[in-house]
Order: C-alpha cells, then structure tokens, then sequence
C-alpha cells in the first residue's frame, strides 16, 4: 500500500516537472507553462505532505524493527528527491514569469495584426464576383467555398485562442 | 457564409428535386416534401436580405417557388380518400394517366 501511494506521488512529480521543464519558445508554450504552474501549485502542498507522511510511516516501520525493502526504501528517497527538486523548479519557473510575460506579450502583439490580415485577405477573396455569377461552375465555386469556410473557421479558432492568451498574459483584449 | 450557402442549396435542390422526380408518384411523401420546400424558401427569403441580387438566387429561388406552387396539387392528390373513380375523372380529365 506504501508503496503503491509512494509510486503514485511520484508519478505526480515526475509528470509535473517535466511540464514544467518544457522548452518555451512560444507564447503558446507560455501560457501552457503558466497553466501547467497554476496547476500544480494547487496541488504540490498535498503531495509534498503525502510524502513527509510516507516518510514518517517508513520510521514508524523501521522503528518497529519490521524489514523495508532496499529497493521501496530507495524509491521513497527518490520521490523525495524529486519532491524538493520540483519545489526548486517552481520557484525558478515563477521568478522568471514576468519577464517571460513580457516578452511574449509583445509576440502577442504581433500576434493579432498578422491574424487580422489574414482574416482581411479572406474577407476580400469572399467577394469575388465569380461567386455570384452564373456562368461559374457549380462544383468549383463550392469546393472554393468550402475551403474559405474552413480557413474562416480555423481562423475563428485562432481568435479565440489568442484571446485566452491575452487573458492569461493580462494584456487588453482586442 | 451566404454564397456558400446559396451554390449549397442550389446543389441539394435540384438534388432532391430529381430525387422526387423519380419516384412514383404514389410514393411521395406530401408533408415532407412540402415541410423540404418551406425549408428552402426560408432559405431564399435569407440569401435575399443578406446578397445582392445574381443570377444564382434567381434560379433557386424559382426553382424553390415552382415547386411550391405545385404541392398543393401533389397534396391533394395523394389524399386517401381519392377513389378509384376519381382518378378515372382525373386522368380523363388531364388526358394522361397519372
């Protein structure tokens, strides 16, 4: 049982720090970062103590003379390791947070006029007036159409998502 | 949205009006085909608020008003209670048998 509840703590470390040790090269990395640190700030104090618990039951155990496996007792101080080693990351990860906002705050910026151009550009190709002539073929005005559809609706996804972006970096919406 | 909604609808509706077209006329279901047409009446009524007026509208939206104009002939004659001695009025009457 010890074990099982020591394995599963340090799943959740494990699993952590590597969201949190993730490359960021993009805003969309950062944001995922910062989601990634809200998250597991929530929850690092209960595992943290889960683990200070399970250590004190390996005492208990050892205390009591009862024999602990070599390889639980080495996975404990492992997951213990890891423990603290996460808690060092999140520290770096949130003193570096403002200024990594900042600079993707200005990718962002750049972000959105690029998104508004493009959804300019399909507004304007939406208006050729092959579209409401009827000389054009049928078959090749909806497959046209179709995919000006599907570009306004990824482009319609794309907005969103920059909006929650601008959320999460705290910069006005547009 | 709109023109891709008026090539859409002039496509599904020669589709589905060949579709009726070729199916005998004691299999055509009235109350459907009229609830299909009102549907795309409506969508006329739109296209025509919303796009200037082009040659692809026009043809739908007769096409959609000539076979309007015609289901309240196709309703009454796919009423049960048509006898056998109506049909010989009617398709004397037409001079085709129906």
């Amino acid at each position: 049982m010890q074990k099982e509840r020591t394995n599963l703590a340090r799943s959740w470390i494990e699993n952590s720090t590597r969201a949190l040790k993730k490359p960021v090269h993009t805003v969309e990395d950062f944001v995922e970062q910062v989601n990634a640190l809200q998250k597991i700030n929530q929850f690092y104090q209960d595992f943290r103590d889960k683990v200070d618990l399970y250590q004190a039951n390996y005492t208990v155990l050892e205390q009591s003379g009862l024999r602990v496996d070599k390889i639980d007792k080495e996975n404990f101080k492992a997951t213990d390791n890891e423990a603290k080693a996460l808690q060092l990351l999140i520290q770096a990860v949130e003193s570096d947070a403002p200024v990594q906002n900042e600079r993707f705050k200005k990718d962002l910026q750049n972000l959105i006029p690029a998104l508004k151009d493009e959804i300019e550009l399909l507004h304007n190709q939406s208006k050729n007036p092959a579209y409401l002539d009827g000389e054009s073929d049928q078959d090749i005005m909806i497959k046209q159409l179709e995919d000006k559809a599907a570009t306004f609706k990824e482009l319609e996804q794309r907005a969103e998502k920059y909006n929650d972006w601008q959320i999460r970096l705290e910069t006005p919406l547009t | 949205m709109n023109r891709r909604l008026m090539w859409l609808s002039l496509r599904d509706w020669k589709n589905y009006t060949d579709k009726q077209l070729a199916t005998a006329f004691t299999q055509v279901d009235a109350p459907t085909v009229k609830l299909e047409a009102e549907k795309y009446a409506k969508i006329v009524s739109r296209l025509e608020k919303n796009l200037e007026d082009n040659p692809i509208q026009r043809n739908l939206k007769e096409m959609v008003e000539t076979f309007r104009g015609a289901m309240p002939i196709v309703t009454a004659l796919r009423r049960p209670e048509l006898k056998q001695q109506h049909w010989t009025e009617i398709n004397d009457l037409i001079g085709a048998e129906l």
